[in-house]
């Protein structure tokens, strides 16, 4: 395993967007070993246990978040200023698995809110464009659009309020696309990560399909290295820890 | 002079005092690629049953001031797995392997034992009587229990037995008494405070399993008195531990009386505290002059 415990330094730490904060740190070797789909545990000071944040982009040295502020947590964090100091440890827990997505399939990222976070990294580093559903609060949580279009990415958008594209779930895209696939189109390769319905509906849709999901879950976690077992998931019959057995699942 | 680390713990030699808690380190072999295991004194295993156990539901941990609240449930592979895909793996790293068991009755208990004694590699075990998240009541709440437990595990057992004791009684002294006169080497003090949050938003307990074990910092003070409760009392060997964040922390459990520490929650925050534990006791000890860990064993000045 290529993870480490470091003390980093923070570069950049700025609003996007309401409430979004793109989070950059020096970490040459954590950036070099960083896979889409894998996450760090930041100490933040003034919380307990670390948070974990899956990589936005690692590139050049340099490994970058993006995170909402929604606690106490996320908010000290958004206060950190560049040059200060940072404990993070990882990369942790699985990758997207997309060495396997061969030049004629077409690779379809599902992203719900702040999920778009890890599947701009997988973006980031598969070769041929796809197509993104993405939905969100509002047009102004839609972040990151112009990196996937700048990498020819096909953009189907959804916003609950319907400032920007379908107003309603992104899921309902998703289905449809899915609907009008035939026999003779490509075939595809799924990813997701947001919201649990969300990642619910997107499995049994791609699933009637006849196609496997891989999909990123979120939990609370206090070591993110499986060993305070605090992060499980019911995956079939078992529990899987989301830190070590995934984030990422084949479902 | 270079100041000695070495302690005991019965019969168990220690190169140093710094033990891993059980259920902070795993089975003992998850993250040798982190932590110099051989820097540590030793490591306390995840509880380990006759059967493996699947875990409570989630949401199994949360956050709170201070510390945080888990209930996993004991989620363990069982001990026939545990003997054939762990223990090697734990031999081959040259530290001392206390293994943590529990069980619903005296008989699984001694079940247990039998099972684990003789086996290479395993330096002691410790008696988890007082997992707060089982459906019964904790073990080491009932007096006749904890005295029939410990006497047949020491009887069934080769190795160093420690009864690790709940907080949760009236009088911990007694408790540990008790363990002792039944035959322990030792006496673990403590397990986590039973405890509850409630996510005042949705008005659901933050734990599926409702109540969970307080572990960390805010548990500290709590764990030092106990220690010295039960060292003053019995001068019995004491392995302490309850929020130990800092080589300070741990100073502090010697001299309440602990001849060993454990640190746990902390492993979660930060792989690399345990050994900076013990490096900060070593710089304790020059600073003020302390030639032998022993001296400084219960040496608080009331």
């Amino acid at each position: 395993m290529a993870r480490t415990n470091e003390t980093v330094t923070i570069i950049e730490n700025k609003m996007v967007g309401p409430g979004y904060v793109r989070l950059v740190v020096d970490a040459q070797k954590m950036a070099r070993n960083s896979r889409p789909g894998q996450f760090f545990m930041l100490r933040v000071p003034g919380v307990f246990l670390r948070r974990p944040f899956s990589v936005y982009d690692a590139d050049k040295g340099r490994l970058s978040f993006l995170y909402k502020i929604v606690g106490a947590g996320t908010e000290y964090l958004s206060l950190m200023k560049p040059g200060s100091s940072l404990g993070i440890l990882g990369p942790l827990g699985t990758r997207y698995e997309f060495d396997a997505v061969s030049p004629g399939t077409i690779p379809v990222i599902v992203a719900g809110g702040t999920g778009i976070a890890s599947l701009h990294f997988l973006a980031q580093r598969i070769s041929q464009s796809g197509k993104l559903f993405y939905g969100a609060r509002t047009k102004k949580d839609l972040l990151c659009l112009k990196e996937f279009r700048a990498r020819k990415w096909q953009l189907h958008l959804a916003t609950d309020d319907g400032s920007c594209g379908h107003k309603g779930l992104v899921t309902d895209m998703f289905k449809k696309f899915l609907a009008e696939q035939s026999s003779a189109s490509s075939p595809l390769a799924v990813f997701a990560c947001g919201p649990k319905l969300m990642l619910d509906a997107v499995t049994v849709a791609a699933a009637a399909h006849g196609i496997v999901s891989q999909i990123s879950l979120e939990s609370m976690m206090a070591c993110g290295m499986g060993n305070c077992q605090g992060c499980a998931v019911k995956i079939g019959n078992e529990y899987k820890m989301v830190c070590k057995d995934g984030p990422v699942f084949n479902v | 002079m270079k100041p000695s680390l070495a302690t005991r713990i019965g019969a168990l030699k220690l190169d140093n005092p710094v033990l891993m808690a059980s259920g902070t380190f795993g089975y003992g072999d998850e993250i040798t690629d982190l932590v110099s295991v051989g820097k540590l004194g030793g490591i306390i295993t995840k509880t380990i049953t006759l059967q493996p156990r699947p875990g409570n539901p989630p949401p199994r941990i949360c956050e709170v001031t201070g510390g945080m609240i888990n209930a996993i449930g004991l989620q363990n592979i069982g001990a026939e797995r545990f003997l054939q895909e762990k223990l090697p793996a734990l031999r081959a790293l040259q530290v001392n392997i206390i293994v943590s068991i529990a069980g619903n009755s005296v008989e699984e208990y001694v079940r247990l034992a039998h099972q684990l004694d003789g086996v290479r590699g395993i330096a002691g075990i410790e008696l988890n009587l007082s997992c707060p998240n089982l459906q019964k009541k904790i073990i080491s709440q009932d007096p006749k229990l904890v005295r029939a437990i410990v006497a047949a595990v020491s009887k069934a057992s080769r190795v160093p037995v420690i009864a690790k004791l709940s907080p949760q009684v009236t009088d911990i002294v007694a408790m540990a008494e008790i363990a002792m006169t039944a035959g322990a080497t030792a006496v673990s003090l403590i397990n986590t405070f039973p405890a509850m949050a409630i996510d005042i938003a949705t008005r659901k307990p933050k734990i599926a399993f409702v109540t969970g074990g307080l572990s960390g910092p805010a548990i500290k003070p709590m764990a030092v008195r106990a220690v010295w409760e039960v060292y003053r009392a019995l001068k019995a060997p004491i392995i302490g531990g309850g929020g130990i964040m800092t080589a300070e922390d741990a100073v502090e459990f010697l001299l309440a009386g602990a001849s060993a520490v454990s640190v746990g929650t902390a492993n979660f925050i930060d792989p690399g505290v345990p050994e900076k534990i013990v490096s900060g006791l070593r710089s304790y000890m020059e600073r003020y002059g302390i030639i032998n860990i022993k001296e400084l064993v219960g040496s608080v000045r009331c």
